[in-house]
């Protein structure tokens, strides 16, 4: 696989399962939205900063997707894991421990209470999607590490996408009779047809590169008659046309901003107006090459990158003789944003 | 203007028939989309291109008494020489309009006039039909026109994928001589059995019946050529299904996305969920050649090879067997996601409209270098 990482598959598949897919004239595609089809599964996607104010605890996670049938009332929560890595510590790279508490928090009395007022539910199902090789590690945390396994099912797909992949269920019982017969003998799925940016674990980085390509869109090659008007993008203009966006205004601002410090040949980004403005004609190599090298780089690789070149970009102009110092001004300015 | 204009469409026809039978004019037929709100501007675009330094045409759009029949003229800015004239007959639809331009001015005229001023003008590109509609141009004649038509074909300018060449493709030559549709197809099907995958960008074809005769060339994004001696009224009787066609494909081509938002509130505080109601997918199905996944993942991963097209490729994932692209294209400004299984290739929308040109562009593309035989019934 490319650049769309293992876990931003698995919560893509998912969601491609419980969306209504139109298929063209040139073909059909039988399993698209065979969740919601079939059924009743409707995919919601909630605002994933707001959401997390309901939780008070910090370093709480909301769930990768959630899927309610409103006819019996039952929401299916998502925790898709492409794998388990434990290095018996409590480092980053643990992310078993991680598995535990996200679960143990699935379970604990204040989500469920939250969750069934938002979805309007009764009873709340939690799904762990998985691959088929990691479907050992995954029963046997949740065997082991888990007091109250009731309500957890594992769902798996293959590693290897073929024309015709399954989705099964291998652990755990649905309520929802329908359901659970058709996982028990497999549900057939094709990968999915776009790339939404719902995944709530995208690095910066990674949305950093998504939100470049979106900007380019933007951008009209024709240098003779161009709509001024499309060149300068607002947080609600970019909301409106990529309706996939369920993040904060807050945080696309942020990406904006780190946006045109990292990327300046696309375009610069107006604090004061909270625009985005792309270039008359920003050069699409060295943007490609940027995004290329951006989409390689580890969350800290990002951040030191990011903070390495802020100040620059802050101090444009001024003489470059001499010792640089930060004036007070700049340094109210830069500090949050370096905190950031 | 020099030639008193025709102010209906009627009077149109019966003018284009006289000059192509008495005077031995061609027609130059092009047939031309455009967005509503870009036609709505026509005018600012019009003075916006006259105005460029580098135009030698200063242009005018004159209303006719038909409420939908305009004429543009195309002024040179400088010498006595005279205007091009372009008769355009507009249809409108929902949310876009297809042009119908006549015109009996010389082939370079055509292209220095009209196709510079497409090109130029945001909104308004010519649609793409494709090469297997040009292979069976015959069965959509004699659907129109009846069975007992005969029709016969003769193929101007035919590619064949080439990779050791710079641009990917080589022109081929088939034997200059009219023949049947169903000749010609078993030639390609032949030549495509041996591996040569033969797309066909313009052919020449002429139609006899109940004792009317015309000739006319026709390339895959509508452009057509009627030549001089025809019954220009037989001809007539294609154009509105070719529009309705047409219509039918851009409908097709147009992807939208819709997100429904529903608000609730959880203890005084507002939360928005949003739903995928309508995810719009165009779906085909490559048929012909074994190896068309590997050619697929090498063309819409080369931007340099994109470039050439306007497109700019953001590739998510590739090889498992499955391809995921974020495809913008940069002359139209939109974008799509372009993926891929080995059975199908899909195009989905990027944001919530995604553009005709941009699903047209990498059709086109698919059809040069993928598989000729590609087409999008509508």
């Amino acid at each position: 696989m490319g650049l769309i990482s293992r876990h931003e598959f698995l919560v893509n598949v998912a969601a491609f399962l419980a969306s209504n897919v139109v298929a063209g004239p040139g073909g059909i595609i039988p399993s698209a939205g065979v969740l919601l089809k079939n059924y009743g599964y409707e995919l919601k996607l909630p605002e994933l900063e707001k959401i997390l104010t309901f939780f008070g605890k910090s370093g709480e996670k909301v769930p990768d997707l959630c899927m309610i049938n409103s006819k019996n009332g039952i929401l299916l929560v998502f925790e898709c894991k492409s794998g388990i890595t434990d290095t018996k510590d409590n480092t980053d790279t643990n992310n078993k421990l991680r598995f535990i508490e996200q679960i143990k928090f699935f379970k604990s009395e204040q989500f469920q209470i939250i969750c069934k007022k938002i979805y309007n539910a009764q009873k709340i199902e939690i799904v762990v999607m998985t691959y088929n090789e990691s479907l050992n590690d995954i029963s046997q945390i949740i065997e082991k590490d888990i007091v109250d396994t009731t309500s957890i099912i594992v769902w798996t797909i293959p590693q290897r996408i073929y024309k015709e992949s399954t989705l099964r269920r291998e652990y755990g019982k649905h309520e929802d009779r329908y359901l659970d017969e058709g996982l028990q003998h497999g549900i057939i799925f094709e990968p999915p047809v776009n790339d939404m940016l719902i995944d709530p674990t995208i690095p910066d980085n990674i949305l950093l590169c998504r939100i470049l390509s979106r900007l380019l869109s933007w951008y009209s090659k024709s240098m003779l008659i161009r709509e001024d008007t499309e060149q300068i993008i607002t947080v609600d203009k970019f909301k409106k046309t990529h309706e996939d966006w369920i993040r904060s205004d807050e945080r696309l601002k942020d990406l904006l901003r780190y946006l045109s410090i990292l990327v300046p040949e696309l375009g610069t980004y107006d604090r004061n107006r909270n625009e985005y403005i792309i270039k008359l004609r920003p050069r699409i190599g060295a943007i490609l090459k940027k995004q290329k090298d951006i989409q390689q780089m580890s969350d800290r690789q990002f951040k030191e990158e990011l903070r390495r070149r802020a100040p620059k970009q802050r101090l444009r102009g001024r003489p470059l003789t001499g010792r640089i110092k930060l004036k007070s001004k700049d340094k109210g300015a830069l500090e949050p944003f370096l905190r950031k | 203007m020099d030639e008193v204009p025709p102010y209906s469409l009627q009077k149109l026809i019966d003018y284009l028939n006289t000059a192509s039978m008495e005077a031995g004019k061609s027609i130059y037929l092009n047939l031309i989309l455009a967005r509503k709100r870009a036609w709505d501007r026509v005018y600012d675009k019009i003075a916006e291109y006259s105005d460029r330094k580098i135009s030698p045409w200063n242009i005018n759009l004159h209303k006719t008494q038909e409420q939908d029949l305009f004429i543009l003229e195309f002024k040179p800015k400088r010498g006595e020489e005279r205007s091009r004239l372009f008769y355009w007959k507009l249809l409108t639809y929902n949310e876009h309009i297809i042009i119908i331009s006549f015109s009996t001015a010389e082939f370079w005229d055509i292209r220095r006039c009209l196709d510079s001023f497409i090109r130029c003008t945001e909104g308004f590109w010519y649609p793409w039909i494709g090469s297997k509609f040009l292979e069976n141009l015959d069965l959509f004649i004699t659907s129109v026109i009846g069975q007992e038509a005969t029709i016969k074909v003769r193929p101007l300018s035919c590619y064949e994928r080439d990779k050791r060449r710079k641009f990917g493709i080589k022109e081929i030559r088939y034997p200059e001589e009219w023949m049947t549709f169903k000749e010609f197809g078993d030639e390609l099907v032949e030549d495509r059995r041996k591996g040569k995958f033969v797309f066909l960008k313009k052919i020449r074809c002429y139609v006899i019946h109940a004792g009317s005769v015309f000739k006319c060339s026709i390339s895959d994004r509508a452009q057509i050529m009627f030549e001089p001696g025809g019954s220009f009224h037989l001809f007539a009787e294609l154009l509105r299904p070719l529009v309705d066609r047409i219509q039918a494909m851009q409908e097709n081509f147009r992807r939208k996305m819709i997100i429904k938002e529903e608000k609730v509130l959880v203890e005084d505080k507002p939360i928005i969920l949003k739903t995928i109601q309508e995810l719009q997918v165009l779906t085909i199905r490559p048929e012909i050649s074994n190896n068309w996944f590997e050619g697929f993942i090498g063309l819409f991963s080369n931007n340099e090879e994109l470039k050439r097209e306007g497109l700019v490729s953001f590739v998510l994932a590739s090889g498992n067997p499955y391809f995921l692209s974020h495809m913008v294209d940069i002359t139209h400004g939109s974008s799509v996601y372009l993926s891929a299984s080995e059975e199908q290739i899909r195009i989905a929308p990027a944001e919530s409209i995604t553009k005709a040109e941009t699903v047209g562009t990498i059709l086109e593309l698919v059809e040069k270098f993928i598989d000729p035989t590609i087409n999008v019934e509508p």
